[in-house]
């Protein structure tokens, strides 16, 4: 790591969210540069001091506790009373949500409620440039791939003189492990998110005969490209910088 | 899901948070009466979800959801429903030991805010914009996950960890600017620390593609 980074990353270090590959990068340099090591040293203990007086809370007050437990009370007593209320409100949510879904899905090729979420995830994950978790190719990143998840799919992208795969890393979208991958299109940084079973529709068609991936989604915004595919059980997102990224999804 | 079990839950799981709700709550409204609300609204949906809630699992980060989506709710920013039957990870165990590696430096950073009262502390916090403030005081006074305060705030945790780059730089930013006021540091000999630092992640805030996808969710719905 360089001392830039060293910067932009003190928070996930000082707040013990670095995973211990990157966490050992991080150290390393601190090892060798003192000016890093002071600066985070120092960026700690400010974070420190201000989590001490944060701590240093008056207790609730009598008359506030009071009021709250009689409210919690009358609460509990009157969840049994409204049970068939909240069966019969359930119902009616579901049907809307389906409903909803229908619509939605109907609606593309904007993109629907999920997609867009996704899509958001991904810019984000393209701007915040987490080094990746293991470095290489696809053959040496396989065995690491296996050992996070149980069948793990193949590296979206095809590999070519233009397309190189740099490296990736395990990450959650919503309650679902995703992968994060790295790749340098043409000496630009590609983030491409990939998402096993992302949504609903993907999940109930499985079983039906594997499609290729089909470019739902292209567009642009904030400055980046971004692509949504859906396909092989898994959703990928392509966020670039590069005007028209020429990639191949793996068929 | 029987009565006595959603008694047994709340009292052992959610009354023993009360405190720690009703602060965060004071901290997003700054107002100890909208404070109360707050937290009572936040107690009273908890206790009529209860049965969506899995025993034993990380009851406090449900609960500071709720209250997010609550406050979220009452400011008519973002509507949208509150996801209760979405299960959070477990809690972290902890957070990993930095401190014997890095030498704190005590001279400067600590010092300062030491010799702060909490009240002072606090405005300061409650001078920082709200999306900052709510990460700042998940992070450093409940001490969360950043994968966690994610899920409470309903976030990519590229936003949470750009907003708490630019929420805890702001706040020493205010911070040093009083220590320098009351004659606690020389503006001179701190420049160094003073200066101003961009975030890294700034565009994620600011790209508020976030945002927007909220609003297209809203619009789907027809509100």
């Amino acid at each position: 790591m360089r001392c830039d980074e060293i910067r932009r990353f003190s928070d996930l270090y000082i707040d013990g969210e670095f995973e211990e590959r990157e966490k050992a990068l991080f150290e390393a340099h601190l090892q060798s540069c003192e000016a890093c090591r002071a600066q985070v040293g120092a960026w700690l203990a400010f974070r420190n001091a201000i989590r001490k007086k944060m701590a240093e809370q008056p207790a609730m007050p009598d008359d506030v506790r009071t009021r709250l437990m009689a409210g919690i009370g009358k609460a509990k007593s009157s969840t049994q009373h409204n049970a068939w209320k909240r069966v019969a409100f359930a119902v009616a949510s579901m049907a809307m949500v389906v409903a909803l879904g229908y619509m939605v899905s109907q609606s593309r090729p904007e993109p629907a409620l999920e997609v867009e979420s996704l899509i958001a995830e991904s810019v984000a994950n393209h701007e915040a440039s987490l080094p990746p978790e293991v470095e290489g190719t696809m053959a040496s990143m396989m065995p690491v791939l296996s050992k996070w998840m149980d069948n793990p799919p193949l590296p979206p992208l095809r590999e070519d003189q233009l397309t190189r795969l740099e490296g990736a890393r395990l990450t959650r979208v919503g309650n679902k492990q995703a992968i994060l991958y790295r790749y340098n299109h043409r000496g630009h940084i590609m983030t491409v998110l990939q998402v096993p079973h992302a949504f609903r529709n993907l999940a109930a068609a499985e079983g039906k005969p594997i499609q290729p991936p089909k470019l739902v989604y292209d567009g642009a915004r904030e400055g980046l490209n971004i692509s949504l595919y859906e396909g092989h059980g898994h959703t990928t997102t392509v966020v670039s910088d590069t005007p028209r990224p020429q990639i191949q999804l793996v068929p | 899901m029987g009565r006595a079990r959603n008694d047994n839950v709340v009292d052992r799981e959610f009354l023993p948070h009360l405190d720690a709700l009703f602060h965060f709550g004071l901290y997003l409204t700054r107002d100890r009466q909208a404070a109360e609300e707050l937290t009572q609204e936040t107690m009273l949906k908890a206790i009529r979800s209860a049965e969506t809630y899995e025993p034993g699992t990380n009851a406090k980060a449900w609960l500071f959801r709720i209250m997010s989506n609550t406050r979220l709710n009452q400011q008519r920013r973002r509507v949208f429903e509150v996801e209760l039957n979405d299960r959070l990870a477990p809690q972290s165990e902890e957070a990993a030991e930095v401190s014997a590696f890095v030498e704190l430096n005590r001279s400067a950073e600590e010092s300062f805010v030491h010799s702060f009262s909490r009240s002072l502390v606090r405005e300061a916090i409650e001078k920082l914009p709200e999306d900052f403030r709510t990460v700042v005081i998940l992070a450093d006074l409940e001490e969360f996950a950043y994968k966690e305060i994610a899920e409470i705030i309903g976030c990519p945790i590229g936003t949470v960890m750009s907003r708490l780059f630019r929420g805890r730089r702001q706040l020493k930013k205010f911070l040093m600017s009083h220590a320098v006021e009351l004659g606690l540091i020389d503006p001179f000999a701190q420049g160094e620390s003073t200066q101003e630092e961009d975030s890294p992640l700034e565009n994620v805030t600011s790209m508020s593609s976030y945002k927007r996808a909220r609003g297209s969710e809203a619009n789907a719905r027809g509100e």
